[in-house]
């Protein structure tokens, strides 16, 4: 109960601040929609959340019970670094891949513009949020004001309150095994968000 | 699973990349729990359902009891809804399932914006809902195919330009021709020509002396047709310029010509004209030479959508005609009224279309050697020539089990009754589908009250002569679906046409229906008030759609025989699939009660 009142007050604050500072922001700022939310996979250079640089975006928008792989937005995005060739197998993408790919600052504009308040659904949310703060830190001083739903979290209540004498494995393949959820799309950053968002419509 | 690869199958295949782009943008996929409801009876339907997995069952709105049809991967719903402004039935969720919903505006402005696609929906809702309406008019379908030959065409007589008008007329009098072909050398034009219509206008309106040259009023240059093209091609040429006579070429070579009256006969008589030359053939080797013909023509007429049982109606009696005549070439006069040759099997029921085994059998009249067995197997190579391949059973004529006389035949009646193995079963299902081809057909008449006489003695015989019909699992699960095996096949004959064929032939044994196909025991059974009309129909929308599906897969080659692969069917073919098997699967009970068998 305090944190959520802690909480609300530094979104207060961030929010009159920032509506004086960015004006192009303003839909970041403004009411939460309702029943709304953004199903979001990040791929990156590393799985290190201070250094690793983003690759590629993807964000599903999820209305009420329904979930539209057609208005999802996906990005690329060019790394300031050259990429490692050791981790492309994490990440699938290759330097070619990224010859069209946005500017960071560009990408981010897009992407926070597409989001609005909605909150952020995905697995091991967490790592995306942290990532997309410091770019947001980065590129406009002020930290990703969205609130956040991890699949895992709401997979393990469900587990705890119909089999609770089962240690669940909350790996993302054993999630989306468990609950039969079909792959739609190839091992992608889209492909996995849509994954998240049919898995967190399935336990609703 | 692609869920946007939906979008490029029917109906969607034929929008526009903007519209299909449109389509993606507003389709959202969301999961349906078992027994929830996704549209009530009466609503405005929101958005047309595409069911990605799951499946969803779509039932009256107040007798729960009656289902109209179960949806599964690929299918949609419900475009009748859509287009009439409001939902009939109600549809409910059977297993948990994912739904693809196109909001209904977009949906309806891709109707008014795209004919095709409109078309299209229209096309498949009135499948849907008259399957049986194939084309109605055969013999069209059938004209179309044909090609123009040579014995189409009628010689051409050609003469000099400088023919007087007289000469002409005496010309066409004497050789009973209405047209000449006019050579008029040395100018460019090579040919004219000249009908009795012209001469008569020059003589009579135009006054021409008699002595003038018919090369004055020939018309040129000639009009013609390629040898080998369309008959079809010849109709539409003659239509647009308005004439009445083609001559034909192969090449340079002038082959004849062709009228109007003739082609349109042609039209109606196609089939005909092959019955023609079977019955008119005076040796053994001319009706080999035609036998490859029907099924030539049976696989045409199909692929271009004649009705099934048109098509089985038509080959059959072809084939027909064609045993008959090679019974009547081959066996000695003296046998001819005094054997009956049968044809058993699908072919007795005349429900094939594509030649199978040889199935048949001969009544010899009592009191006369049977024929030799040289004249007996020359017959079957004599089939087997023609494109019917051996028997796999050896029901064949030269196989001494199936050449009987009347009293032996009797005798085996009596045989299959006594010992009710799966051998006999299967023997007297042959025999009760056995009808007379050729020779003294009142021996078959007498086999048939026979046989009917036997089982007015022994009714309870029945119960266990229906109970291969039953043997076989329908490929449906509890909830519809189609069991799809680890194959993606599925052995249509046993799954489906099987039950349907024995199970009806048992009724019709029971009722004592002389009738030999599938359709007319049907339809006497019918009459009789044996079933009720509307399981008949039933019955008989299944029977011809399992069958057309088989023949569908035998023709292109992707099924050889009954394995029918379950991938290649599409969306709107494994509904209909789905709804034959579950007709079956009523059957099944409707017999397992009527012949009161357990289980």
């Amino acid at each position: 109960m305090e944190t959520a009142i802690t909480e609300k007050l530094r979104y207060s604050w961030l929010n009159f601040q920032n509506r004086r500072q960015y004006a192009d922001f303003q839909r970041l700022f403004g009411p939460v929609p309702e029943d709304e939310l953004i199903s979001l996979d990040l791929e990156t250079s590393s799985l290190d959340p201070d250094t690793n640089e983003i690759l590629e975006i993807a964000a599903i928008p999820v209305q009420g019970r329904k979930v539209f792989p057609g208005k999802a937005l996906v990005l690329r995005v060019q790394p300031e670094k050259e990429l490692n060739p050791d981790s492309v197998p994490v990440h699938q993408i290759r330097g070619k891949d990224l010859e069209n790919a946005l500017q960071p600052k560009d990408a981010l504009e897009q992407l926070l513009s597409f989001i609005g308040r909605r909150p952020l659904v995905g697995y091991n949310i967490r790592f995306d949020q942290k990532i997309l703060s410091r770019y947001c830190q980065t590129y406009f001083g002020f930290k990703l004001p969205n609130a956040i739903r991890e699949l895992s979290h709401r997979y393990y209540r469900k587990k705890l309150h119909s089999q609770p004498e089962h240690i669940t494995d909350l790996r993302f393949e054993k999630i989306c095994e468990d609950l039969d959820i079909p792959v739609l799309e190839r091992h992608t950053a889209k492909g996995d968000a849509l994954t998240v968002a049919l898995a967190w419509l399935k336990m609703m | 699973m692609n869920y946007q690869a939906r979008f490029q199958q029917p109906p969607f295949d034929v929008l526009t990349e903007e519209q299909r782009l449109q389509l993606i943008k507003a389709a959202s996929l969301s999961w349906y729990k078992p027994g929830e409801k996704l549209l009530k009876a009466g609503s405005e339907a929101q958005s047309l359902m595409i069911v990605q997995k799951g499946v969803i069952e779509e039932r009256h709105y107040k007798d729960k009891q009656k289902i109209y049809a179960h949806y599964a991967e690929d299918d949609l719903f419900d475009v009748r809804g859509l287009v009439d402004g409001k939902v009939r039935h109600e549809y409910i969720c059977l297993e948990e399932s994912l739904v693809q919903e196109v909001p209904a505006g977009l949906f309806l402005r891709f109707c008014e914006d795209n004919k095709a696609f409109r078309e299209g929906l229209q096309a498949d809702l009135s499948e849907k809902y008259h399957r049986l309406h194939e084309d109605s008019r055969p013999e069209i379908a059938d004209f179309l195919l044909s090609r123009i030959e040579r014995n189409h065409c009628r010689p051409a007589k050609t003469v000099s330009g400088h023919l007087s008008l007289a000469e002409s007329v005496r010309i066409l009098e004497d050789e009973h021709l209405d047209a000449l072909l006019v050579d008029l050398a040395p100018s460019e034009s090579g040919l004219g020509i000249v009908t009795r219509t012209d001469l008569l206008r020059a003589l009579a309106i135009h006054q021409k002396p008699l002595s003038c040259e018919v090369g004055s009023i020939a018309i040129a240059p000639l009009i013609s047709i390629e040898l080998g093209d369309y008959l079809f091609n010849a109709l539409l040429i003659m239509t647009q310029r308005r004439i009445e006579r083609l001559t034909v070429f192969q090449g340079d070579e002038l082959v004849g010509m062709m009228d109007l009256t003739q082609i349109l006969s042609l039209a109606s008589n196609h089939s005909h004209l092959l019955a023609m030359r079977i019955v008119r053939a005076n040796t053994v080797d001319e009706l080999i030479d035609l036998s490859p013909e029907i099924d030539k023509q049976a696989r045409s007429l199909f692929s271009n959508g004649v009705r099934t049982g048109f098509v089985m109606q038509l080959v059959s009696t072809l084939n027909d005609q064609l045993l008959k005549r090679l019974f009547e070439l081959h066996f000695p006069t003296e046998y001819q009224d005094r054997i009956c040759l049968l044809s058993l099997g699908s072919e007795g029921r005349g429900e094939q279309v594509l030649k199978t085994d040889q199935d048949n059998a001969l009544i010899i009249s009592d009191g006369i050697p049977k024929p030799d067995a040289h004249i007996l197997e020359g017959f079957t190579k004599l089939l087997l020539a023609c494109g019917w391949p051996r028997c796999k059973g050896n029901v064949m004529v030269s196989n001494p089990h199936w050449v009987q006389t009347q009293s032996e035949w009797q005798k085996r009646i009596v045989h299959w009754m006594d010992n009710s193995n799966p051998e006999n079963m299967m023997e007297m299902a042959m025999m009760a589908d056995a009808r007379a081809v050729a020779g003294n057909e009142q021996l078959m008449d007498e086999f048939q009250d026979n046989l009917n006489v036997a089982i007015g003695k022994r009714e309870s015989f029945l119960s266990t002569f229906v109970a291969p019909a039953l043997q076989f699992d329908t490929r449906l699960t509890f909830f519809g679906r189609i069991k799809e095996g680890r194959d993606h096949k599925m052995d249509v004959k046993k799954a489906g046409i099987f039950p349907l064929v024995h199970g009806i032939r048992s009724l019709s044994l029971e009722q004592r229906i002389n009738a030999r196909s599938t359709m007319d025991r049907l339809a006497a059974l019918k009459k009789s008030g044996k079933l009720e009309a509307d399981r008949a129909s039933k019955l008989e929308e299944a029977f011809l759609v399992l069958n057309r599906l088989r023949l569908e897969q035998q023709i292109d080659e992707s099924c050889d025989g009954n394995e029918l692969d379950l991938d290649a069917l599409d969306y709107r073919r494994r509904d209909m699939l789905r709804h034959c098997l579950h007709t079956v699967k009523k059957f099944h009970q409707y017999l397992r009660h009527h012949f009161h068998i357990d289980g």
